[in-house]
């Protein structure tokens, strides 16, 4: 199944267009931009004197670009599955739905891993080409990317598995990264609030997949070049409630 | 047997209290190398029969034993083929690829699907195995679908209106083929179709089904010595019904 599953999302045209953007850009940076290092193995491409561009400032502008990318693209693969008239061909398969459970997310892990990969790749070329530096605090936030998409995946599995619906998941995933934001940095932006305020906002930053945590990730590695595990394991464990429900709702699923 | 099912329940209600549906099957076997057809009119169960066979549905009571395995098993699927009534491959796809894709599923020797499809697509006279899915008619999806179905050798196949939209060249050659794997490799076959005349050709034992329940059981050759035809059998049973004035 993993196989079907990674057929469709390389057939996903805007999915695609996320490797694809990073190796435009790289080539559009190459023709018209000049790249210098900047200390602490960062960069700077200049294109005009107006418009330069450092690595940090890249990788939030690449983040944005590919979060919502994989906001728009990555549902739709899932909502066609469930769909009865596609469903009624997978499962009369020798499939059982934890093998599809289980073969969904890892193609939605494996291809925006490799992904990722690309675009560190082609960046990482860049860079070493051109500013004779090996940028390796980008890079590594670069490939921390698949384990926010995971996040945005947990969610969107739930709210696809619970409704089937497109604009739906769309709309949850849109939703989440603020909320996740604020449950992540909740002592730091209601210091005032109670106690009991706090023991919710430190449970839900559990059980909703937090994107705010893998964000703070991406830009812990990006600062310091070092993974924390402690908020690698924050996100993981975040995408367990959400991944375990829409489990469970699937095996109770009729098509 | 490759199909037993046994107190088949399952119903399906407008509100906690009224029943809209109940499919009610006490016994229903399928022998090896039977081929066998459910016949009703439109909502009489037969779709819903065959989805809870498949797991697709899960019945409220009775147990199910297909491949002499419990139905709820993956393995129980791994020798039967299924085409639904409706289905629905990814649109960007071409023929090929979406052979390739579900076979995949069933198998990891992908040679042997690739050989499969190359049989199977001189079988059928296939010749837009790279035209893309949202390209092609409904005659064409129909027949990449059977294709698909009966991609992997399997000894069961079930199939939900399969001869729906296909021309009658096309169809002569399905049912030509569907008879030359039952002489060679003894398959057996679950056919729900609205075209009597193809079940007379094909069919060994026809099921009538009315309301969720099956009313009669027979084979083909008791159904031709009393009512000449399958067509006049199944209009015995459910004419009058339908249009009590005639």
């Amino acid at each position: 199944m993993i196989r079907f599953t990674m057929h469709q999302l390389f057939k996903n045209s805007i999915l695609l267009a996320w490797p694809i953007l990073a190796i435009t850009f790289v080539l559009i940076a190459l023709i018209f931009g000049s790249t210098e290092a900047a200390g602490n193995n960062s960069f700077v491409i200049t294109f005009t004197d107006n418009i330069s561009l450092d690595s940090s400032m890249l990788t939030v502008q690449s983040f944005s670009i590919i979060w919502l990318i994989a906001m728009v693209s990555l549902p739709t693969h899932l909502v066609e599955n469930l769909q009865p008239e596609r469903a009624s061909l997978l499962f009369s398969k020798p499939l059982s739905r934890t093998d599809f459970f289980i073969s969904d997310i890892a193609g939605v892990f494996i291809i925006t891993s490799l992904y990722a990969l690309i675009t560190a790749l082609v960046f990482g070329l860049y860079a070493g080409m051109t500013a004779s530096i090996f940028p390796v605090s980008f890079l590594k936030a670069i490939l921390c990317i698949p384990l926010y998409m995971l996040a945005l995946y947990a969610a969107i599995s739930l709210m696809v598995v619970l409704t089937e619906s497109y604009m739906a998941s769309v709309f949850v995933v849109f939703a989440l990264q603020p909320i996740s934001m604020v449950l992540f940095s909740f002592d730091e932006l209601m210091p005032a609030s109670g106690g009991m305020l706090k023991a919710i906002a430190g449970v839900l930053n559990y059980t909703i997949p937090s994107t705010g945590a893998a964000q703070s990730l991406i830009s812990k590695v990006l600062n310091t070049a070092s993974l924390e595990p402690a908020l690698a394991a924050h996100v993981l464990i975040s995408t367990l409630p959400f991944f375990l429900l829409s489990y469970y709702v699937m095996t109770k699923k009729e098509f | 047997m490759v199909l037993e099912a046994t107190n088949i329940s399952k119903s399906f209600s407008k509100s906690r209290k009224r029943t809209a549906f109940q499919l009610q099957i006490e016994q229903f076997q399928i022998p090896k190398g039977s081929f066998t057809a459910i016949l009703g009119p439109n909502g009489s169960g037969k779709t819903t029969f065959l989805k809870i066979i498949l797991d697709l549905l899960f019945p409220d009571k009775g147990h199910i034993e297909l491949m002499e395995k419990n139905h709820k098993l993956k393995e129980s699927r791994e020798q039967v083929g299924y085409l639904p009534e409706n289905f629905s491959f990814p649109e960007s796809f071409t023929v090929r690829q979406v052979l390739e894709a579900f076979g995949s599923i069933s198998t990891n020797r992908m040679q042997d699907v690739r050989d499969q499809i190359t049989i199977l697509s001189g079988a059928f006279g296939v010749k837009y195995l790279d035209e893309k899915i949202k390209n092609l008619s409904k005659g064409m999806k129909q027949t990449s679908a059977l294709m698909q179905t009966l991609l992997g050798n399997h000894k069961f196949y079930i199939l939900d209106e399969p001869l729906n939209g296909l021309d009658a060249v096309q169809k002569k050659t399905v049912m030509h083929y569907l008879l030359q794997l039952k002489s060679q490799q003894n398959i057996s076959l679950l056919i729900t179709t609205h075209i009597l005349s193809d079940i007379e050709k094909l069919c060994d034992d026809i099921h009538l089904i009315k309301r969720g329940e099956i009313i009669t059981s027979s084979s083909k050759l008791d159904i031709l010595n009393e009512f000449g035809s399958v067509e006049d059998y199944y209009l015995n049973h459910f004419e009058s019904e339908t249009f009590p004035d005639l």
